[in-house]
């Protein structure tokens, strides 16, 4: 009983902040409301993208940089759920507007959420397995193909498009998926097996030596990772109204890389900062816009040069000022950077 | 007694070298067993094969009768085989406390679904490896340092806190690499005393791998010298010390 008071008090703090922007942003007096409105609203979705891509990236320290990919799957699969499965879903629920809207968008996501998380698997089973690097070759090819795949699926629009989408979403169900994300990352985060997964981002082998199942652990976080790649990717899909592969290339995926390495590898306040500056950033210098991949790869480059832990990172200026209340300061990297391959004893 | 640890005819190459030849030996339950031999002699590469990092080219390890060999590590852990690092494997950025919790991981995590919904269970399991971990620091004399970070504990201390660690995981067999390397003869002193006292508190089996000649002869019961990879000689310490092949290993053919 006791855990229920935060949900209903996050579900009734939801509830006003849309009723506030509606009255506001989109009803109201502000000029130019309904364009901060969709900021508003992607930058919850990014949110949603840097938290997850966090919890493989950051804390199971695997490199994916794929995360668009499922974000496509769970964005196609949704869209298709509401577009050809919408009235069959509308005609056994009331005739309510808003309780068959939210229905076909909780099957929706659901359906998203399921289809990224399998994509997840079958991705992560065989490419988690190895040490280094592989996963991150395959997680880019993973995501061009998913990007080719859909182009060729005319049923979804292929290269036009897919259209016809029905606006389902709104602040309320982002602000959801936000609360969502953020809970169950924060949740596995602090608990047994995000202690775990620290080990094996640390040094795999001792993590095995004390009987941690490393690939299944690594696998695990890699599903629940794309699951919410998958529901961010539904909630695009119901607020855009409109898909189409361009988005969902390897350059989004990057964006969600360095949203999540500006805010901080690993922290979860990182994340939310990086993805909300990443989605603010552009929008105050459109002018630029066609700069902006040199930009990127300039901060990225920058970031890891002078600032490789991040904005919210262990020792970042602003890491300092929130973890204030800690007394004692985060140990210094090179004790946990022992070589993954040298246990000792000769090698082939 | 009866063998808990038994090897037969393991052996294990790397390319051209052979590390480990045809070793064969047998641990009895509760026994401190010592394997000793020169610079390569292959404990090290014994160590990696017991606990499941290298798989044995031909020969087989059981433990208690069960096969271990061509297991995976963390399948051979859960078996009951937990083993510390010659070059210290903690976690440097975590705590003392957190680097026993990890630990503890594969025999009390709550499943994921209730760490997530933070349901009683993930409660009272968190709660029940604090204190177990606690417990452990205090019997390693740890228990004042759970806070600080395991990276800026002294050198003796992390030895320490590697065998809390690999004890944490409650097994039946604990394997240490060279548990007195780097400390001064009071310190292996006390580690000598302390490994006694931890296989009589917990009735584990202790195997170690030393180079310090002293070390072993004081502790183990009975030892096991290798060289080039081979086994040469097996028995009490009394017996070691006495015999021809191993002197001239250790000091050359005079």
């Amino acid at each position: 009983m006791k855990r229920l008071v935060p949900i209903l008090a996050t579900l009734a703090g939801l509830a006003l902040l849309q009723w506030a922007a509606t009255a506001l942003l989109l009803d109201g007096p502000i000029r130019q409301g309904p364009y901060y409105y969709q900021i508003l609203l992607l930058a919850g979705i990014n949110v949603i993208l840097a938290v997850s891509l966090n919890l493989t990236n950051g804390v199971a320290g695997q490199f994916s940089i794929g995360h668009a990919g499922f974000f496509a799957v769970g964005a196609y699969v949704a869209a298709s759920v509401s577009v050809y499965g919408g009235p069959a879903i509308a005609g056994i629920l009331p005739n309510i507007p808003l309780v068959r809207d939210s229905g076909i968008l909780i099957a929706a996501t659901s359906a998203g959420a399921l289809a990224a998380a399998i994509a997840g698997w079958l991705v992560g089973m065989p490419s988690l397995r190895l040490r280094g690097d592989y996963l991150a070759i395959v997680t880019l090819g993973f995501g061009e193909i998913i990007r080719v795949l859909i182009l060729n699926i005319d049923a979804v629009g292929g290269a036009r498009g897919f259209t016809g989408i029905p606006r389902l979403a709104n602040l309320f169900w982002v602000g959801l998926g936000v609360a969502a994300s953020l809970a169950v990352v924060r949740n596995i985060t602090r608990s047994s097996h995000g202690r775990a997964l620290l080990a094996i981002r640390s040094d795999e082998i001792a993590a095995q030596a004390m009987g941690i199942n490393v690939t299944r652990l690594k696998v695990t976080a890699f599903v629940v990772s794309a699951a919410f790649a998958g529901v961010a990717g539904s909630l695009f899909a119901h607020f855009a109204m409109f898909l189409h592969p361009n988005t969902f290339t390897f350059v989004k995926s990057f964006e969600i890389v360095i949203m999540i390495a500006l805010g901080g590898l690993g922290s979860l306040a990182g994340a939310v900062l990086g993805a909300v500056t990443l989605t603010v950033l552009p929008e105050l210098f459109r002018g630029f816009a066609d700069y902006r991949m040199v930009i990127y790869a300039l901060a990225l480059i920058l970031i890891m040069i002078y600032r490789p832990q991040g904005m919210l990172g262990a020792g970042g200026f602003l890491g300092r000022i929130v973890r204030m209340r800690w007394k004692k300061p985060v140990a210094k990297k090179g004790a946990e950077t022992k070589s993954a391959d040298n246990i000792g004893g000769p090698s082939a | 007694m009866t063998a808990l640890l038994e090897l037969k005819d393991v052996t294990r190459r790397f390319g051209g070298l052979t590390a480990v030849k045809d070793v064969s030996f047998t641990v009895e339950e509760g026994a401190l067993f010592g394997v000793i031999g020169p610079n390569g002699a292959g404990k090290t590469t014994l160590f990696n094969l017991i606990s499941g990092l290298y798989v044995p080219d031909t020969g087989s390890i059981a433990l208690a009768g069960t096969r271990v060999s061509g297991l995976a590590p963390h399948c051979v852990a859960a078996q009951g085989i937990a083993r510390t690092f010659q070059n210290i494997r903690l976690i440097g950025s975590l705590s003392v406390l957190d680097n026993i919790k990890i630990a503890c991981h594969m025999r009390r995590a709550p499943t994921l679904g209730s760490a997530v919904i933070r349901s009683a269970a993930f409660e009272r399991s968190e709660a029940d490896v604090h204190v177990f971990a606690l417990q452990l620091l205090d019997l390693l004399q740890l228990g004042t340092l759970a806070h600080e970070a395991a990276g800026n504990l002294p050198y003796g201390s992390q030895r320490r806190l590697e065998i809390a660690r690999a004890l944490a995981t409650e097994p039946r067999l604990l394997l240490l690499d060279e548990p007195a390397a780097g400390m001064n003869p009071q310190e292996s002193l006390e580690l000598m005393a302390l490994i006694r006292r931890l296989r009589d508190t917990f009735r584990l089996t202790i195997l170690l791998v030393e180079h310090n000649m002293k070390v072993v002869m004081g502790a183990c019961e009975r030892i096991h010298v290798l060289d080039h990879g081979e086994s040469i000689a097996e028995g009490t310490p009394e017996e070691i010390r006495g015999n021809a092949t191993v002197i001239e290993a250790y000091l050359g053919a005079g």
